[in-house]
Formats: structure tokens, C-alpha cells, sequence
């Protein structure tokens, strides 16, 4: 007994280091898993609360390019209004949406802090639970896609970035139908899509915009630009490389997308897959 | 004594916070991601219980992980230098003693050793930060070039600021 006592105290650094060490990599498991947890709500609470302070001061150095991204959107909404729009006086006419129902509901946040060069990125937002803020709604900005809430707490919430590993958007360019974009840990600035059929006609600077597919975002909304495109021999797929029209490094507001209308989809495609 | 702890605990709090407000937002075409807080455990003094040291590079690297999401990954590669610390010591300046019992600088043994050694420390840290961080061989040379680039701005990064804070006299 007296010779186990005496050989951990002899090696009691190396087994705290051995222990430290499990007790890491457990955290990097469960952070790289999607799923909530209470840990994650905790640590969210704490450094959202500083990173807001911190976001604070730091924005006033933004206003200007806050202020030219908000008068850009303002002008797309007025483009929507009715006095926008040049209504003739026949007697029939087709009426593309008017009190249509509505899908998707937005909910305005600020980006209290956000990481670009990791492999996988997450921004933190200043709404939470108290605002009615779930998770795996989607996340845009005026100029594009930004990601997918994650974890929910009290009054912040974690998004997974477009700039992550797993993140995959249901998209569409030109022709083609669903395809999936992915991004994968080089640049900030482009994301790629690797199942595009070579006989979809393909040109750069083609838009590509979100699917009606996966109720994440409201469809139709432009998420970059074709920036170049290849075929490799013997395959029969195109690897397109897409400029995002997100500038995700300077993100300042978002919008939460509340899918009205998704639980909905989703019961049915269960459904479907139960059969 | 008391002073000391004060310094180290000035030390601690400094360094997260510029870590987290500052250099998390330094990026360069997501090559280079500076990382400056290895410098605490770097110049803990030498008398430091090697249990405080790895306790302390767990609370460090954990504290700006949250952040970032990747607290398992920051503990771990902080521990793991806090860890091998004395045997490296131990190798590049064998017989230094550490008579007055304060933080490790650039007079205590010369600067040539101390650059070698905040290279190599900061070279395996962010060899193990970057690749479990990948955690595939899919990327391989990048990865490798992103700790090859990195571990030069954090090296440079963490001696010039000891050389402008090195206190000649103490």
C-alpha cells in the first residue's frame, strides 16, 4: 500500500497531466459535435457577456460600413414597396404574391464576436431564448448566408458559420437543381460545390442563390458568385469554386430566420422516410 | 513573493485578454492565426510545482478556447507544453538556477537560448493545436504551412514583447 501511495506521488504530475489531457479531449468531442448541451449554455453566457462589451466599443470603428450596408438594404425593401411598382388597369392581371401566407419571420441581432481563420468558425449573437431564438434556425445578412444557430442560451446564441467544416447549404446556380455547397478551412472568401452534372450550361459570374429546398433560408437569396469552374477527366462533375457575397469579416448585424412554416415540411419528409 | 503573484496573476489576465480581443482578429488570408498567450507559461519561474504549471496552462487554454469554441483544443496543447517544459529547460540550459525565483526572461540565459527556446515551445504548441485541430491527413501540407507561418509571427510576436518589457535591471 505504502509503495502505491509512494509511486503516484512520485508520478502525481504525470498522471494530472494524463488527466488534463482526457479532460481536453472530451471537450474538443463534445465541441465538435452539433448537439446542445448545458457546458456549452454556460460558456456562452460568460463570454457573450464580455464579448458585448468589447463589440461595443469596437463598433463605433464600423459605423461607416455599417451605415453603407444598411442604405443598400433599405433601398432593395423600397424596391419592394407598392409605390415601388406600376400597377396597369386591366381588368385581369397576375397576382404573383398578395397576402400570401407568410414562411419565414426575422428576428434583427448584432454579432458579438465571430472567428474567420479557424477551421470551424462560430459567431456568437446577442439574442437568446428570451427573444424566441431556437436552435437550427438559419442566419443571414443583407448580403448573404451566414450559418445556422446552434446553441440557444438565456440571451445569446451560438451560430455555426458558413466557414465550418460541416456546413452545407442547399443551393442553385443557373440551370442546375439542389446541389450542396460546402467550404473547406482555406479562405474566407469562397466556398465550393462539387456536384454540379457537366451538362449544366456554367458561366463565371453566375449567381448562385439558396434552395427552396431545406427551409433553412428563405429561398432565392443570393449567396455568391461563380468564381471559376473545372471538370477533372473522368469525372462527371463540375468542382465550382463560389466568391461569397457575405463579407464575413465584417459581419455586424444578421437576421435570425424563423421558418414558420418548416415544422410542417419536416413531419411530412419524417414521414416519408418511415415508409 | 507577494509581488510575484501579482505579477503572474497581472500576467494571466493581461495575456487573455489580448489574446481573445486583439489577435483573434488578426488573420491573413486564414494562413495565420498569432497566438500570443504561451508566452504565461513560457516565463513562469522555474520553481513554479509542476502541478500548479499544468493546472494553470488548463484554466489558461480553456479560458480562450471558450471563446473560439475550441477550449478542449487550447487546454490540450497548453498542457502538453506545460507538461515537457522541464525536461526541454532541463536540455537546452542544463545547470541554470534560479536563485531569485521570478518570471523566465531574456537575461536569465541568454538570448540565443531563450529565442531557441520559445521557438521550439511555440513550434509544438501550435503543431499540436493545428493538427489535432484538422485531424486528418486530407490537408496535410497546408496544415503544415499554416504551423510553419504561424509559429513565426507567434515567435516574433512573443520576443518582442519580452525584449520591450525586459526589465534589465531586475
Amino acid at each position: 500500500m505504502r509503495n502505491l501511495f509512494s509511486f503516484i506521488t512520485a508520478y502525481f504530475s504525470f498522471f494530472l497531466f494524463v488527466f488534463l489531457e482526457l479532460l481536453a479531449g472530451s471537450l474538443i468531442v463534445q465541441e465538435s459535435s452539433f448537439h446542445q448541451s448545458a457546458y456549452n449554455n454556460a460558456a456562452i453566457n460568460l463570454t457573450g457577456n464580455v464579448m458585448k462589451t468589447y463589440a461595443g466599443v469596437q463598433s463605433y470603428f464600423h459605423l461607416k460600413a455599417i451605415n453603407d450596408s444598411l442604405a443598400h438594404e433599405n433601398a432593395r425593401l423600397r424596391e419592394h414597396q407598392l409605390d415601388a411598382y406600376q400597377f396597369s388597369s386591366d381588368s385581369t392581371k397576375l397576382v404573383l404574391d398578395s397576402l400570401g401566407r407568410p414562411a419565414f419571420k426575422y428576428i434583427s441581432a448584432k454579432v458579438v464576436s465571430n472567428t474567420t481563420t479557424a477551421l470551424n468558425n462560430y459567431i456568437l449573437l446577442d439574442k437568446g431564448k428570451a427573444d424566441g431564438i431556437q436552435s437550427n434556425w438559419g442566419v443571414i445578412c443583407p448580403n448573404g448566408v451566414v450559418g445556422v444557430v446552434k446553441d440557444v442560451s438565456e440571451h445569446f446564441c451560438s451560430v455555426i458559420s458558413l466557414l465550418h467544416n460541416k456546413s452545407k447549404v442547399s443551393v442553385r446556380v443557373a440551370k442546375s437543381n439542389f446541389v450542396s455547397m460546402t467550404w473547406k478551412g482555406y479562405n474566407a472568401s469562397y466556398a465550393q460545390i462539387e456536384d454540379i452534372a457537366k451538362h449544366v450550361p456554367l458561366k463565371k459570374g453566375d449567381t448562385v442563390y439558396t434552395s427552396s429546398e431545406t427551409w433553412f433560408y428563405p429561398p432565392n437569396l443570393m449567396v455568391g458568385t461563380v468564381d471559376k469552374f473545372e471538370l477533372t477527366e473522368g469525372s462527371n462533375f463540375y468542382f465550382v469554386k463560389v466568391k461569397l457575397s457575405t463579407d464575413f469579416s465584417n459581419l455586424n448585424f444578421v437576421y435570425v430566420v424563423n421558418p414558420l412554416l418548416r415544422n410542417e415540411v419536416d413531419s411530412l419528409q419524417s414521414k416519408m422516410k418511415d415508409e | 513573493m507577494n509581488n510575484l503573484i501579482v505579477r503572474l496573476v497581472l500576467r494571466f489576465i493581461g495575456y487573455l485578454l489580448l489574446q481573445v480581443l486583439v489577435l483573434n482578429n488578426v488573420e491573413l488570408n486564414g494562413l495565420m492565426n498569432p497566438y500570443f498567450y504561451p508566452l504565461f507559461i513560457l516565463v513562469l519561474p522555474l520553481r513554479t510545482p509542476q502541478w500548479l504549471t499544468l493546472c494553470l496552462a488548463f484554466a489558461m487554454g480553456y479560458l480562450v478556447g471558450i471563446f473560439t469554441g475550441t477550449a478542449g483544443l487550447h487546454a490540450a496543447a497548453l498542457v502538453f507544453i506545460a507538461f515537457i517544459r522541464p525536461t526541454i529547460i532541463a536540455v537546452l540550459f542544463p545547470g541554470v538556477n534560479d536563485e531569485d525565483n521570478s518570471e523566465l526572461n531574456l537575461g536569465k540565459f541568454g538570448p540565443v537560448n531563450f529565442i531557441m527556446y520559445v521557438l521550439l515551445m511555440v513550434f509544438i504548441h501550435h503543431f499540436i493545436f493545428f493538427s489535432v485541430q484538422v485531424w486528418s491527413f486530407s490537408l496535410f501540407f497546408y496544415t503544415l504551412l499554416k504551423i510553419l507561418i504561424s509559429s513565426i509571427i507567434s515567435s516574433l510576436l512573443i520576443l518582442l514583447a519580452e525584449y520591450l518589457f525586459w526589465n534589465k535591471k531586475g
